[in-house]
């Protein structure tokens, strides 16, 4: 007879000392995996916490855990009788519903094909040139000797500037969704204050109004890509579940609003991340720079040491029945993908940046049918920044302030990154 | 006829190995099975990361993609006309030999 898995029996995340941000996060992994229990955690809310690289897995690819649902995220939008006033975090609900991380089966596979259908990676190949482009132009403005923040200046810039060009927005509209993707950066605090709702409020309703404006100007200038996604959207014929299977996107503006959070905020941190790692890894990035072909195995190993998210928030949709144990129907669930990488069972000496290592098994980007289908546009920007910096042979070094982790954050996100930028002695 | 073929596997690396491989299961499995480890499948098996994309050849002795596994290899950078995703190649009896090359990483 399986056993309802009691949540409140286990130690809080707290209680290994994890409250999020990654210098929090990397402490807290050495203390966890130094034994073999507890298997599971909790949040000081009784979520179930999965942490450990099996249990991901497991968790993971199990079908019986969905998406969080957006009804389950806003309980109280949905409810008959709603009030008609907009409490506090309610444009950043209208972005996110029409997000594929808020579907589940059958509305999630045909939209995320969808999104596949423009983001895999035959189509991001295809859009390399314009990163490049992007990319050349974001270094012509450094100038040599120069002590920039990686961050805002290079990997900030060079993302919304990508998908600013691919999705036909002017310089003026450029620089506006780029400060509300910087501010959408409190939508992971692991607190978030009344403050910060006011500030993402503003945020997403500013970045949903201009990116439905990209769509339309795309669908106008009869750009394929648009095309394709409003006659996928088409088909996607589903009623209205906001409790489990989620909400059909409205509009062509709304799938680019929904789906390009991560787009514009988090592949910045994916390129900030590997630059880190990076630079803390001289003999990485030697052999990089002298066998180029290496590049993509050491951004995988980048990202795999410090990857953009730490932990996101699952939902069981039915009964899930594992190793003897029954997991209700409704219950929320954590899964701090990030320790799946930091797992000394599977990634020996985790801490240690190691190009030869196995590249399976990664939990960087999640697992299961609801894997970021973004990862490719992720990493080809990335790629395509350091292809370019070496390309140009400028070289990055520490700089005298140094990087700083945004703590208290459910990304293992960096807030400032000085680094020195010189041309080499060749090129002066 | 046997619950058995011969599998054929070229790696990354340009090597071939051959082993015993059992019929019934999904190909991604006997991959597994043969430790074939170059396969990710990071989406466990539900065709939904193409991180388990082989080319096959086996003309006529398999069922062809469906639409789902068909809209997959369409985006990839490497697809060929032998593409198939191991997660969805269900291998049944009336096979004695199978041919399988690990494709590139995308």
């Amino acid at each position: 007879m399986p056993t309802h898995l009691d949540i409140r029996s286990f130690p809080t995340t707290s209680d290994f000392g994890f409250s999020g941000g990654r210098d929090n996060f990397r402490a807290f992994c050495r203390r966890v995996f130094s034994a073999k229990e507890p298997r599971f955690l909790r949040t000081p809310e009784n979520q179930l916490v999965v942490f450990r690289h099996a249990d991901l897995m497991l968790f993971g690819t199990a079908p019986e855990v969905g998406n969080l649902p957006i009804g389950r995220m806003y309980p109280n939008r949905f409810k008959e009788g709603a009030s008609p006033e907009r409490p506090p975090g309610w444009e950043i609900g209208e972005v996110i519903a029409s997000q594929v991380f808020t579907f589940n089966p059958p509305l999630h596979g045909p939209a995320r094909r969808m999104l596949l259908n423009w983001l895999g990676p035959k189509q991001v190949g295809q859009m390399e040139e314009l990163a490049r482009t992007v990319t050349r132009h974001v270094i012509s403005r450094i100038r040599d000797g120069e002590t920039v923040d990686l961050v805002e200046t290079v990997a900030e810039a060079v993302v919304v500037g990508f998908w600013s060009r691919l999705l036909h927005l002017t310089d003026e509209e450029s620089i506006t969704i780029g400060r509300c993707a910087h501010d959408m950066t409190r939508l992971f605090h692991a607190n978030r204050s009344q403050e910060d709702l006011r500030i993402l409020d503003q945020a997403f309703a500013e970045y949903a109004r201009l990116l439905d404006l990209a769509a339309m100007r795309g669908l106008e200038k009869g750009d394929p890509a648009m095309l394709e996604i409003a006659a996928k959207l088409k088909e996607l014929d589903f009623p209205d579940d906001p409790y489990e299977v989620g909400l059909v996107p409205k509009s062509v503006g709304a799938v680019l609003a929904g789906n390009l959070v991560d787009g514009f905020h988090t592949a910045a941190l994916a390129a900030a991340n590997t630059f880190h790692a990076l630079l803390h890894n001289p003999e990485a990035m030697a052999t990089v720079r002298q066998a180029p072909e290496t590049l993509p195995r050491a951004i995988v190993e980048a990202l795999r040491l410090e990857p953009p998210v730490l932990s996101l928030g699952r939902y069981v949709l039915r009964d899930f029945h594992f190793d003897g144990h029954v997991l209700p129907a409704g219950t929320r669930v954590t899964m701090v993908w990030a320790a799946g990488n930091h797992d000394p069972s599977v990634f020996p000496e985790p801490e240690r940046f190691d190009m030869s290592r196995p590249q399976t098994g990664l939990t960087t980007f999640g697992t299961g049918i609801h894997i970021c289908p973004g990862r490719y546009a992720g990493v080809m920007l990335t790629r395509v920044m350091l292809e370019e910096f070496a390309a140009q042979d400028i070289e990055i070094d520490h700089a005298e302030m140094p990087a700083e982790w945004i703590p208290d954050h459910v990304m293992n996100q960096l807030r400032v990154f000085p680094a020195r930028i010189s041309l080499c002695e060749k090129d002066r | 006829m046997t619950d058995t073929f011969k599998l054929y596997v070229t790696g990354r690396d340009r090597c071939t190995s051959v082993s015993d491989a059992h019929i019934g299961v999904s190909l991604l499995e006997i991959l597994r099975d043969a430790g074939v480890y170059e396969i990710s499948a990071m989406c466990g098996g539900n065709c939904s990361c193409a991180t388990c994309h082989v080319y096959v050849e086996a003309a006529g002795l398999l069922s062809g993609p469906d639409i789902e596994e068909a809209e997959m290899l369409d985006t990839l950078l490497h697809q060929e006309p032998l593409s198939r995703l191991a997660c969805q190649v269900a291998v049944t009896a009336g096979i004695d030999c199978l041919r399988v090359e690990v494709a590139p990483e995308e």
